[in-house]
């Protein structure tokens, strides 16, 4: 192999090592990486404040408290199976609400059993799915206005 | 209609079938009558796609709610111009659109190459006719969008965020980006099959590729755009996977674009091509189904469906499928020269393309490392916009750092002299720049360059980047002005021309050169936009009465009042701000939050009609406060929510390039909360300076774009001259 070609290979492989290691470096490091787990998983391996951590879960119905300022809510955190109290700071998504599928950053404070979250998430509600779901039987608010049953 | 829309995919589906057939058999060596046929029969799959369509967007446009599409996307009230938009607000409606798009790009390839590339003619064909099989299978057989269902008097309707203007523009611009790399692809593969790899397969597609390249970065500029203006968090990229999703392809392409140039010029780089338009349509297919299935979760993620194995299968086979093929072909790619020094255009062109792929690459590890991760450790993890920055902002800068060294290098090896003579002003101009930036904050840089040996390189050299970014862009704009000075000054000396003519009968004679230098500088001013907008960003938060002011960064926020409304289907309460520049008045500022009513409820869905009724006035004002209070009362009684927010940002541009240091900055106001009795208002404001050269870079690579795909005398002549000889030597 010549000099030429040998030069070549060694600064595009310097490249590629290089993107690599900034691969690597970025893993460990704050921002990068986190674990992603359900709410119960968190409930099982997460007693301890754990930062980082990705919690994924939906929105319980009825549980979102907006505060005045706009941009604190504290609500409950499902999955179905255990349950989780959240509060947030920070701009509130327009997706956020009740059903919502959430994904929420931050750590469990250990005396009050909430978990501080500095990042929310929050995928469009899969209400499509679910009124599709429900098929061939058409939501009751599709009853037509004046002869509905009263509401809950 | 139904039934029409039914039948329309079927015969659609069985003439797609039928053009890859008979055109693979004409490719195979069968006689010329069946490519004819294929070509036929790809025109009737357009027709027959575009029946579909049709009766699928009758359906929307009657409200006809049996169809289970149209009820989950659109509704009575929705606008027209959503309902026919709710054409690609679904999954199977996306991938019919996309089968409209392709056979629509089938019908202009046939159609063009009517009396030409009879050779490489039925092997692009069978591609195409294979690709749209494919796409037709998938909305015959797994996503139809003719499923009915019961009589439904009322649909779910779009989202409301997706009621938006942008809406409409941006993803049918990134479908032609997607779909239109098929044809590239498509007579690569032809040129592979037919052993015919001399220049022509790139050089008919040549138009294809810079239709896809442009339209899937102006799709992807109008995304950013749409979140910016819409989403309301004063950013326009996140690195989400529906965004990775299309800017793989998009680098992958561009690196194609610049490569296939060698290949024009000096015969080098065959097999990279080949690799690269591979790729390139690959990563296109795995964007759609990325944005369609929610394979990694994301806030785009619209569905969790059944297409993935489909498109894992149809995926896995063309990418191996053209690899085997290229693997057997390796012999008849043999290069033409070789490159000979590390300091030249060709060796400045191989590492722009390294680079470009190397982030693509990266970007689609990280993307997929969720995926990855679960299959081989069985833990979910996820990736933050974080460690995409890390990763790819240095390339990004050695990207644009090329753009500038690119078209002045000589050829072959650069001696002393042409770097002398071509880089001496740009580098002094480069450097300049990077001074004053740097001289803009002396002590904070100083502060900055210490904390890179004391706190780890990481951190310490982030700081530098949007230095570095207008020092470089700065460098790049050099070479650009560098060589656009000499142009005009010889046509000057030769044709003794006046500048503006001059410059416009240089550029109108080469317009690729120029429409990419064009494009060049159109990147130098977006990568100015990111850099300055992400860097120099102000923010603060306030609660405010009417009456009261926020003051920010020079900017004074004077709260005028606030009102609430009734309008299509939601109430509102929307604030009013006067806005005040270095003192001067600025204008008025409306910012709006929204509430969705749930119309689920009957007493809230009458109440609402009732207070839509209302003439507008004192009347109105207090029927949209009783709505209010009505909602607050069940919300208290049901324990739930009964309405959706949605919050419209409000923007301020300042465009006047006679206050230099506020040119393309935005004042960025997010009404966090809007109390509809008293208004006291809690907002968000942001200043972002520099954000609109993002867009007014985009601008001009459209320009660019435009300019480099005019048709052009002595590039037909070229193309004539190089078929002339592939055609002596086959004969």
């Amino acid at each position: 192999m010549d000099r030429r070609r040998l030069k070549f290979l060694l600064l595009g492989g310097g490249v590629l090592l290089a993107m690599g290691f900034l691969v690597w470096a970025g893993l460990g490091r704050e921002g990068g990486l986190a674990y992603f787990v359900t709410v119960s998983e968190f409930r099982k391996q997460h007693t301890a404040t754990s930062a980082g951590v990705r919690v994924n879960g939906k929105v319980a119905d009825g549980s979102i408290r907006r505060l005045p300022s706009g941009q604190d809510v504290s609500f409950v955190m499902t999955d179905g199976q255990t349950t989780l109290p959240v509060s947030y700071h920070g701009i509130i998504p327009d997706t956020f609400v009740e059903g919502a599928d959430v994904v929420v950053k931050g750590s469990l404070d250990a005396q009050s059993g909430t978990f501080h979250a500095d990042e929310l998430l929050a995928k469009c509600p899969s209400k499509y799915e679910a009124a599709a779901k429900e098929g061939q039987k058409p939501p009751h608010g599709d009853a037509p206005p004046g002869h509905a049953p009263n509401e809950s | 209609m139904t039934t029409f829309g039914h039948f329309a995919l079927l015969a659609a589906l069985i003439a797609a079938a039928w053009a890859a057939t008979a055109a693979f058999l004409g490719a195979v060596g069968a006689t010329r009558g069946l490519q004819r046929s294929a070509e036929r029969s790809l025109l009737c799959t357009a027709g027959f796609v575009a029946c579909a369509v049709f009766a699928l967007e009758w359906g929307l446009l009657r409200d006809d709610f049996r169809l289970d599409y149209v009820y989950h996307y659109s509704s009575h009230a929705q606008p027209l111009a959503y309902k026919l938009g709710a054409l690609w607000g679904g999954q199977s409606g996306s991938l019919l659109f996309w089968s409209l798009i392709l056979t629509a790009m089938a019908t202009v390839m046939v159609a063009t190459n009517r009396d030409k590339n009879r050779a490489l003619m039925p092997a692009a064909t069978a591609v195409v006719g294979l690709v749209l099989t494919f796409f037709l299978l998938l909305v015959n057989v797994i996503e139809s969008p003719f499923v009915t269902g019961p009589l439904r008097p009322d649909g779910v309707g779009l989202n409301p965020q997706l009621k938006n203007y942008w809406m409409l523009i941006h993803p049918p611009c990134l479908y032609l980006g997607y779909v239109g790399f098929t044809v590239p692809f498509a007579f690569a593969i032809a040129a592979l099959v037919t052993r015919r790899t001399g220049d022509i397969w790139f050089r008919t597609t040549r138009r294809w590729t810079m239709f896809a390249w442009f339209f899937l970065g102006t799709g992807i500029l109008l995304g950013s755009y749409w979140a910016y203006v819409e989403l309301g968090w004063g950013g326009y990229w996140a690195w989400d996977p529906v965004e990775n999703a299309s800017l793989m392809p998009w680098l992958t392409g561009t690196a194609f674009l610049h490569s296939v140039m060698i290949q024009e010029k000096k015969g080098m780089l065959k097999i990279w091509n080949m690799i690269l338009i591979i790729l390139t349509f690959c990563l296109s297919i795995f964007g759609t189904f990325l944005t369609r299935s929610g394979i990694i979760s994301s806030v785009h993620a619209f569905a969790t469906s059944n297409i993935g194995p489909a498109f894992g299968l149809f995926l896995g086979l063309v990418f191996f499928g053209s690899l085997l093929l290229l693997i057997f072909r390796l012999e008849s790619l043999r290069t033409e020269a070789r490159l000979e020094s590390l300091l030249s255009r060709e060796s400045s062109f191989v590492f722009n393309n390294l680079i470009l792929v190397g982030i693509a690459g990266t970007v689609l590890l990280l993307t997929t490392f969720p995926l990855i991760s679960v299959q081989l450790t069985g833990r979910k993890v996820t990736m933050g916009p974080p460690i995409f920055n890390t990763v790819n902002i240095p390339w990004a800068l050695c990207l644009l750092f090329l753009a500038g060294v690119g078209p002045l290098i000589a050829w072959r090896k650069a001696s002393r002299e042409n770097l002398r003579r071509n880089f001496t002003v740009p580098a002094l101009s480069g450097l300049w720049m990077l001074l004053a930036v740097l001289m803009l904050d002396p002590a904070g840089y100083w502060e900055k360059l210490r904390s890179v040996f004391s706190s780890g390189a990481f951190d310490g050299i982030k700081g530098f980047y949007p230095a570095l970014t207008f020092g470089i862009g700065a460098f790049v704009m050099g070479t650009l002005g560098l060589e656009f000075h000499r142009g005009v000054r010889a046509r000057q000396h030769q044709h003794g021309e006046s500048l503006p003519v001059a410059a416009g009968r240089m550029m109108w004679r080469n317009k690729r050169r120029w429409g990419g230098y064009l494009v060049h500088l159109g990147v130098v001013v977006v990568f100015a936009g990111i850099a300055g907008s992400s860097s120099y960003q102000k923010e603060t938060v306030g609660e405010i009465t009417p009456g009261q002011s926020l003051a920010i960064d020079g900017y004074r926020l004077h709260y005028l009042g606030h009102e609430v409304l009734v309008e299509d289907d939601h109430l509102g309460t929307l604030a009013r701000f006067e806005v005040s520049q270095d003192g001067r008045p600025a204008g008025t500022l409306q910012a709006e939050q929204r509430a969705h009513v749930n119309l689920v409820f009957p007493v809230l869905k009458e109440a609402f009609q009732l207070a839509k009724a209302v003439p507008p006035g004192p009347d109105r004002r207090r029927a949209a406060l009783a709505m209010y209070r009505l909602i607050g009362e069940m919300e208290g009684r049901a324990g739930r929510e009964v309405k959706t927010p949605s919050t419209e940002v409000a923007i301020r541009s300042s465009m006047n390039p006679l206050r230099p240091t506020r040119f393309g900055e935005d004042l960025y106001v997010i009404p966090l909360a809007v109390d509809p009795e008293t208004g006291r208002a809690s907002v968000r404001v942001f200043v972002n300076p520099m954000v609109n050269f993002i867009w007014l870079g985009g601008l001009i690579l459209v320009l660019g774009a435009h300019l480099s795909v005019l048709p052009d005398a002595a590039e037909r002549k070229r193309l004539r001259a190089a078929m002339e000889i592939e055609e002596r030597a086959v004969a």
